[in-house]
């Protein structure tokens, strides 16, 4: 027990002192059993406010300090650090949350947030006495790491780690690196192809000598925490060995079998062995099974003969392999919302979503880069863009703002006027959002020179008259509906997390949004860390962003991989559960509640056993124990139902046994 | 050296031909044209050749130059004879390149050098700490922080800045592998990327910051207000200060500017800008200390001095310099401090002192307190000099002479009154019996108007007239008076020629008003009194009737040419002569020294007929002789007298010890601040009061009274402190840890890093761009609103506006300020201004619950993670107006200010009354960024804002190697973009670095 307690409160400016009464709350915990010494100051967390508490510590002789401030999430650590900076033990250091929890909830009722700040304090001051000193534990540290995306964030992350010494292991779904920018016909605003950006990224990746890149690649099971990841992979096969192919593409000159091309999104077709798209990085070929006739039990080996490396080889199978990483790296990138989700644009050929018009405008693509219309390959000469489909509509699609559609859409509809000169464009749009670097600067080019109508205004319908779509909208500018006739529309989809980034953010315990987004740990300060240690996320997973965004969200997550690996060692929080192995009876209820999976049953011995390292020291299992054998290290029964009492009028240090519970 | 030429061609780009035929005939090159090259294995394109240095043609250099390097490994190439370009102009340069022997790899220094200690300098510093290494962190301003933290609060979360930077300043300055450089700015660098010397100058706090606590009570003691750089004006602080409660360091700085106009005008070097400050605190004693540290006579001064300092004053333009004199005078009437300095302990030496005027006296009062005997002699009977015999007791009333040359008696300063050396006393014995004299003797001997009638009765010289009136002896003045001159002499002589009775006075100048010497408010003084002004007329001659004056004929002038003292010339007007009647005529044109006995002595004179002296020492041709005052300079003022008595007096305290006469004494200019008057109210001085015009024709009472003690602090508080800090040294005895030091100067110190990060983010435009918002003190820009909003902020989160202290129940926010407007300021869009709209009237709704808050956009852009959403709240729950709109005019109404725009959505005009108007500012690149773009070596964009090496795979890095960009230096960001972008940097530094680290040595 501690019986030479200190209480500092701080005023967080007016954040709290604003509600709560600090002196008289320093008057009436100065007179609380144990309790030598309390103050406030106007800013804890300031240099002198520390040095206070410094002084305190050493002249009052202090062995356990209550900091009654903001929550512990802001300064937990700090305070902590303080502590130990002093000699006193850091887990001899509560903070008592009167911000969060009370001045902040009772801002316009004075007098009870001054009470309730008290009972706050007095609670902190109760678990504290009852604290025992700790030491972190150290826990082994793999300094390689997984990036999971091969598209521009994700190759940038996996160099950068590389570059600063480590190893990496690289794994893309996709059989080429490059993701969707490979795809694109250009990007703004400087107006180069999409793939010579990305190219030399993915060159760059195959080189590497830190790099190892598993295509085709996809994660199973994600099993360990920080430090100690065991990741397990699974490989499609591409049925042909690609220390052998040489990406003649002889093979797909001779496939009798076409499909839809998945790269050109449709608009072109591609054979059942193929090289997904001319500049993929490797060219490589491989077998769609789903296609080859062979694997329907046709007899077919054209491509097995005309192969001059020999490559072809149907005997490949699934591949597993597990890779022990210490920090992951997600950037699953995104996907379009479907447009199929728009029930007030009918489907037609000629209703198609941004990327498929990149293709269209691609020099690589179906059409060299001739804009033609699906339908019948004429020249449109009129085409509607309609921005923010499925964005910015809570009501019944995406609440959020997209954020690159603006750019990429103007940047379409230039295009397509530098090509079809006599051909008009109109933008239907809410708010031009043109907010990155040459954004605006390119907007207004491409308005003026480009001569794009923009109108204000949603589209209520899309459906087709004979030859020609017909476009009603509204423009929100003039208050009038128009009409337009068009022969090709571009729908500017809002984008979401990628197809099963749901699946995967379970298994690398990640919150996921409804959209697929995934969350990052705080919004301002913590954009590409996760709340999940040693997880970080890079590129459009977390939001749409742009290249430039993505790249430096990339790097930024790369620098916290670096940062971890550079560490001497890890630590690991020691207020984790603990079993009295005494008093277990190895029923297993905590094991059912844990998880983290962090609690197991030795079914031998029939008692339950705490992987520490695992804990997050939740307390679900103490909860949930029945005999009381399960308890959190500083946050025992004793300890929390002492605090309880407090909350319910009691006077602490109660010697009263009866809430304990029966076993 | 065999080279590889590697030229791709894509159907993107294909290649058509042009190799220049240096290089086509170079018999050593080999020459690849490669279809579709970044997609083919290295070893295929060159694998054959054997080179031993690469040229690769493509499309961007910035993206395929690592690339090459790494795969020129593969073929056994040194990376460092790769060079990949963009024409093929450029490849005969780039073949030289990489057959020139590489030089050697400095080896890199694994430290980083960070600029800027914003939200984004504080990321990169504690990214690449905590990567294990070295880190200064460079901030010019005295703490880190950035603009972050002088927000309010930061969407969309709504979380206080003060809360979540705060613990990572802290964190910075805890981190033991990081360092920082508060108060200091890059002044130089040399060296190449890896191995990078800089040198960085650390600004004077003029505080020990190894003492300083950062305890406060310096601020406490503080008389100067200034507008606070932290709260961007909103409110005050003080010139000794921290920026923060919070502030990173904790520590305190004093804001100096050089020295204030005033005190550098004073020719004594009093510093009336210290007094003035204390003045404005109610500290009447401490002023006046002050005052006397440099003048023992503040009576005498504060009444007659000419006033330099408000010559100097930068109030001026604003409305009208400050009433430093009448303050002065203030503390001399008001406040009681005995006054007599100690002696700092008594010497053997003798000075002799001739001459008890304004030089004489100052000279015997440094001398006698520095502990030399001296005597003073003079020929009147009693001390004062010109003081005295000049100027009349209704400027300056005897006992004040008296009480203040008292205290030199009570020191023991040694008077010889009515003492005439050269009558009674032979000169030659005086300049034999001491070893030092001063010869102070001032300028009586008036000078003649050189016309006919001069010797009639009833024509007085100026100064002889007054002497004879001010000595007691009066003569009888009736009828009408002509006085002819335009000094102080002239004036003087005619209101005392009023007061004695005289029934008109009429004052002849020969030139224009603006031409006359005598102070204003003495000619304005004479005006009030009745004295009637006669400019461009000189007199011919003197008519008489009877050996009696009995009148003056004049000619008219005109004003021609200004003469060496760029005064203008009077010519005479032919034929314009007219005649005045004149009872007695008083000419006051001038004096000058009588020295008919000096040359004998061997004492040289001046053209001029004064003394010949060296003008540091004041010495005289004949050593041990000093001479200062009017006798030197011919008729000043007297606080140039005075300060060439404490000139004489050093000069003889170092004869008497035998120290080097001039050493150390010629002190450079003092810095004088320009001060920036726009937003500066023009509010006029307060005069002091003075007897009625009828009142003083009665008598020589004083006529001007002294100030009230309420009335002098609103003057005093007038100053606009021009040069920060007063020095008047409060602070000094206040620090008890005894850290302040006002002598402490800047120093250069020099660093060895590796890589240098630049975020130096971003500043605002200024409000004063925009044609169509008038100034006015209720236009805030956002960092101010952000601060009047902030609940730790200046007004503890109460807002108010500015010009009267109301709650503000209409405010109206402005997008787009300067941004978007290629015509006439930005061409782009600041990007963050759209969310911290709705942040600021979501937080102003919270604030004044019944206020209503209008936003005029062009489009709303709320493009981030939860932004949309915010907005779209903002909208419903908060009822924030949004009007699609420019606005077209803001100008003041009455109490309130009106805004006119159009409202795009319905096309009709709108007017709002409204009591705030927010600006939403363009972001522009942060002061002084051009130049330190060019102490870097790196580009900028047109826009202004650092360039980026390629703009979206690698926005951090600079045009030159080793320097990195993060944050708003590179382009407007808001705080997220702004923390990923540091970070993204801290990993390509670290990157860098790698290299610097055992066994990495491969990595190109």
């Amino acid at each position: 027990m501690r019986g030479r307690i200190g209480v500092f409160l701080c005023h967080c400016g007016l954040n709290i002192a604003g509600s709560v009464d600090v002196e008289r709350v320093v008057q009436e915990i100065s007179r609380w059993p144990g309790v030598v010494h309390a103050e406030h100051y106007i800013y804890r967390c300031s240099d002198p406010g520390q040095e206070l508490v410094r002084k305190a510590i050493r002249e009052k002789g202090l062995d356990a300090i209550v900091m009654a401030n903001c929550s512990p999430a802001l300064h937990q650590r700090t305070f902590r650090d303080l502590a130990a900076s002093e000699g006193l033990n850091p887990y001899l250091c509560e903070i008592a949350n009167i911000r969060e929890w009370c001045s902040w909830p009772h801002w316009h009722e004075p007098e009870r947030a001054t009470e309730k700040a008290l009972e706050i304090v007095k609670a902190a001051v109760e678990k504290v006495r009852r604290n025992m000193a700790l030491e972190a534990i150290k826990v082994p540290l793999t300094r390689r790491a997984l990036v999971i995306g091969g598209g521009v964030a994700g190759l940038e992350a996996a160099l950068d780690i590389a570059e600063g010494g480590f190893e990496v292991h690289l794994v893309e779904r996709a059989p080429y690196l490059g993701g969707k920018v490979v795809g694109l016909s250009s990007s703004h605003p400087a107006l180069l192809p999409g793939g010579c950006d990305v190219i030399p990224m993915a060159l760059e990746a195959v080189l590497h000598p830190r790099l190892r890149i598993h295509l085709l690649t996809e994660v199973e099971a994600v099993e360990g925490y920080v430090g100690n990841f065991k990741v397990k992979l699974r490989g499609r096969p591409p049925f042909v060995d690609w220390e052998r192919c040489t990406g003649c593409g002889i093979c797909q000159e001779v496939c009798p079998v076409e499909v839809p091309s998945e790269f050109d999104r449709g608009l072109s077709k591609r054979r059942a062995i193929y090289i997904p798209h001319r500049r993929a990085v490797p060219q490589r070929a491989l077998i769609d099974p789903e296609s080859c006739l062979r694997f329907e039990g046709k007899p077919c080996d054209l491509c097995l003969e005309a192969c001059p490396e020999e490559a072809v080889d149907f005997s490949q199978g699934e591949t597993l392999e597990e890779v022990e990483v210490g920090a992951i790296v997600v950037a699953t990138g995104y996907d379009l919302y479907p447009k199929e989700a728009i029930g007030e644009y009918d489907p037609d050929p000629d209703v198609i979503d941004a990327l498929e018009f990149e293709r269209i405008l691609a020099p690589d693509g179906p059409t060299g880069g001739e804009v033609r219309r699906p339908s019948d390959g004429r020249v449109p000469k009129e085409v509607v863009f309609v921005q923010c489909v499925g964005s910015r509509d809570p009501d019944h699609h995406l609440p959020y703002c997209s954020k690159v559609c603006c750019m990429y859409t103007a940047k379409e509809a230039l295009l397509y006027k530098e090509r079809v000169p006599e051909g008009r464009a109109y933008v239907f749009y809410m708010d031009v959002r043109a907010t990155g670097k040459g954004h605006e600067e390119f907007i207004q080019e491409a308005t003026s020179r480009g001569r794009i109508l923009y109108l204000r205004g949603r589209v209520a319908r899309i459906f087709r008259e004979g030859e020609k779509l017909k476009v009603i909208g509204i423009d929100t500018l003039s208050d009038r509906t128009l009409e337009v006739e068009a022969d090709l529309v571009v729908l500017a989809m809002g984008l979401k997390g990628a197809e099963g980034v749901r699946e995967l953010a379970k298994r690398i315990n990640v919150l996921a949004d409804s959209y697929g987004l995934l969350s990052e740990s705080h919004p301002k300060l913590g954009p590409v860390e996760t709340l999940t240690a040693g997880v970080y996320l890079a590129g459009c997973a977390q939001f749409p962003k742009e290249i430039q965004d993505s790249i430096s969200q990339a790097s930024a997550a790369s620098s916290k991989v670096i940062s971890l690996f550079s560490q001497e060692e890890l630590l690991h929080s020691p207020e984790v559960a603990r079993v009295d192995q005494e008093v277990c009876s190895g029923c297993g209820y905590c094991e059912r509640v844990c998880a983290y999976g962090a609690v197991e049953v030795d079914r031998r011995r029939k008692v339950a056993v705490v992987k520490e390292v695992l804990c997050e020291g939740c307390g679900a299992c103490a909860a949930a124990c029945p005999s009381g054998a399960a308890q959190l290290v500083n946050s025992t029964y004793r300890q929390v139902m002492e605090m309880v009492g407090i909350f319910s009028g009691g006077n602490g240090s109660s010697e009263d046994e009866g809430w304990r519970k029966a076993s | 050296m065999k080279t590889g030429v590697l030229i791709c061609s894509c159907d993107l780009r294909p290649f058509d031909g042009g190799v220049p035929p240096e290089v086509a005939g170079d018999p050593e090159v080999e020459i690849r044209v490669v279809e579709d090259l970044c997609l083919r294995p290295p070893e295929e394109a060159l694998g054959d050749v054997g080179a031993e240095a690469l040229v690769v043609l493509s499309c961007q250099p910035a993206l395929h130059e690592r690339l090459w390097r790494r795969a020129a490994r593969a073929l056994g190439i040194d990376p460092h004879r790769v060079a990949v370009v963009k024409g093929v102009k450029e490849l005969p340069d780039a073949l030289r390149r990489v057959r020139r022997a590489p030089e050697a790899e400095a080896e890199v220094i694994p430290r980083a050098l960070v600029i800027g200690g914003g939200v984004a300098g504080i990321h990169a510093a504690l990214e690449i700490a905590e990567g294990g290494y070295e880190v200064l962190l460079l901030e010019r301003s005295p703490s880190i922080g950035g603009h972050m933290i002088q927000l309010s609060e930061v969407f969309p979360t709504l979380d206080c800045p003060q809360c979540i930077l705060t613990p990572k300043m802290v964190q910075c300055a805890q981190h033991p592998l990081i360092d920082i450089l508060a108060y200091s700015e890059l002044e130089a660098v040399e060296g190449t990327a890896g191995r990078f010397r800089v040198t960085i100058k650390r600004k004077s706090p003029y505080i020990d910051w190894s003492k300083c606590t950062g305890c406060g009570e310096c601020t406490e003691v503080c008389p100067v207000e200034l507008p606070s750089l932290f709260d961007r004006g909103v409110t005050s602080q003080r010139a000794v200060y921290k920026p923060f409660p919070q502030a990173v360091p904790n520590k305190h700085v004093i804001l100096k500017e050089g020295m204030s106009p005033c005190r550098a005008a004073c020719p004594l070097g009093v510093n009336p800008h210290g007094y003035v400050a204390l003045i404005g605190a109610g500290r009447f004693e401490e002023a006046l200390k002050l005052v006397l540290e440099r003048l023992p006579f503040p009576g005498i001064m504060g009444r007659i001095c000419t006033h330099p300092c408000q010559e100097g004053c930068s109030r001026k333009e604003a409305g009208g310099a400050l009433q430093i004199r009448a303050l002065k005078r203030f503390l001399a009437d008001q406040v009681k401090v005995p006054f007599v300095p100690e002696v700092e302990g008594e010497r053997e030496g003798e000075v002799a002192i001739v001459g008890a005027g304004p030089c004489g006296l100052m000279a015997a009062h440094e001398l006698r307190r520095r502990g030399w005997k001296v005597r003073v002699f003079d020929a009147l009977e009693a001390p004062g000099g010109m003081l005295r015999a000049g100027i009349p007791p209704y400027r300056l009333p005897r006992e004040v002479i008296e009480q203040e040359v008292a205290p030199l008696e009570e020191m023991g300063v040694e008077f010889r009154l009515g003492v005439r050396v050269g009558q009674d006393l032979p000169w030659e014995d005086l300049l034999e019996g001491y070893p030092a004299v001063l010869i102070a003797t001032g300028a009586h001997r008036p000078l003649r108007l050189g016309v006919e009638g001069e010797e009639l009765d009833g024509v007085w010289q100026g100064l002889e007239f007054l002497r004879a009136v001010n000595l007691g002896f009066p003569p009888e003045v009736r009828g009408r008076v002509v006085v002819i001159g335009g000094g102080n002499t002239a004036i003087d002589a005619a209101r005392t020629a009023m007061r004695l009775g005289a029934e008109e006075v009429h004052l002849f100048y020969r030139r224009s008003r603006v031409e006359m010497p005598a102070s204003p408010e003495e000619v304005e003084g004479a005006e009030e009194e009745g004295v009637r002004f006669h400019l461009l007329v000189a007199p011919v001659r003197i008519l008489g009737d009877g050996g009696k004056a009995k009148g003056v004929e004049f000619l008219r002038m005109r004003l021609g040419e200004p003469d060496e003292e760029g005064r203008r010339k009077p010519i005479p007007l032919k034929g314009t002569e007219f005649q005045v009647e004149a009872d007695l005529v008083i000419a006051a044109i001038g004096q000058a020294p009588e020295l008919g006995w000096a040359r004998d002595l061997g004492l040289e004179l001046t053209e001029r007929g004064t003394l010949k002296v060296d003008p540091v020492t004041l010495e005289t041709s004949r050593p041990g002789v000093f001479a200062g005052g009017d006798v030197v300079t011919g008729p000043r003022s007297a606080v140039e007298a005075m300060a060439a008595g404490r000139r004489a007096a050093e000069s003889i305290d170092r004869l008497l010890r035998g120290e080097d006469l001039r050493e150390g004494r010629e002190v450079p200019e003092a810095k004088v601040p320009e001060v920036d008057l726009r937003g500066v109210e023009g509010r006029p001085p307060e005069r002091p009061p003075t007897l009625s015009p009828e009142e003083r024709r009665a008598d020589f009472r004083e006529v001007e009274l002294p100030f009230d003690p309420e009335v002098a602090v609103k003057e005093a508080k007038r100053c606009l402190n021009c040069a920060g800090c007063c020095e008047c040294y409060s602070c000094e005895s206040a620090c008890e840890a005894q850290a302040i030091d006002h002598a402490l100067v800047d120093r250069l110190e020099t660093y060895e890093v590796g890589a240098i990060v630049v975020a130096t983010g971003y500043e605002l435009l200024p409000k004063g761009v925009l044609g169509e918002v008038e100034e006015d003190p209720d236009v805030l820009d956002p960092l101010q609103f952000e601060r009047l909003l902030c609940p730790s902020g200046p007004t503890g989160g109460k807002v108010f506006r500015p010009s009267d202290g109301r709650v503000p129940t209409e405010v109206v926010f402005i997008h787009c300020c300067g941004s978007r407007d290629p015509e006439h300021h930005l061409p782009y869009c600041s990007r963050v201004c759209c969310m911290y709209g709705c942040k600021l009237g979501v937080l102003y709704r919270h604030a004044v619950p019944e206020g209503r808050f209008y936003l005029f956009y062009m489009d709303m852009r709320t493009d981030g993670k939860m932004y949309e959403e915010f907005y779209q709240r903002a909208a419903s729950e908060d009822r924030l107006v949004f009007l699609r709109g420019r606005v077209a005019k803001v100008f003041r109404e009455g109490e309130r200010l009106a805004v006119w725009g159009v409202d795009t959505l319905s096309g009709r005009r709108i007017e709002v009354a409204c009591d705030l108007v927010v600006l939403a500012l363009g972001m522009v690149p942060s002061p002084g960024t051009a130049e330190l773009a060019e102490l870097l070596g790196v580009e900028l964009d047109e826009t202004g804002f650092f360039r980026e090496a390629e703009r979206r795979l690698r926005p951090f890095e600079s045009t030159r190697e080793g320097v990195f960009l993060a944050g708003c230096c590179q382009a407007p960001k808001d705080i997220p973009e702004c923390v990923a972008q540091a970070a993204g940097c801290a990993a390509k530094v670290m990157a860098f670095f790698a290299k610097a680290r055992e066994g990495l040595r491969e990595v190109a």
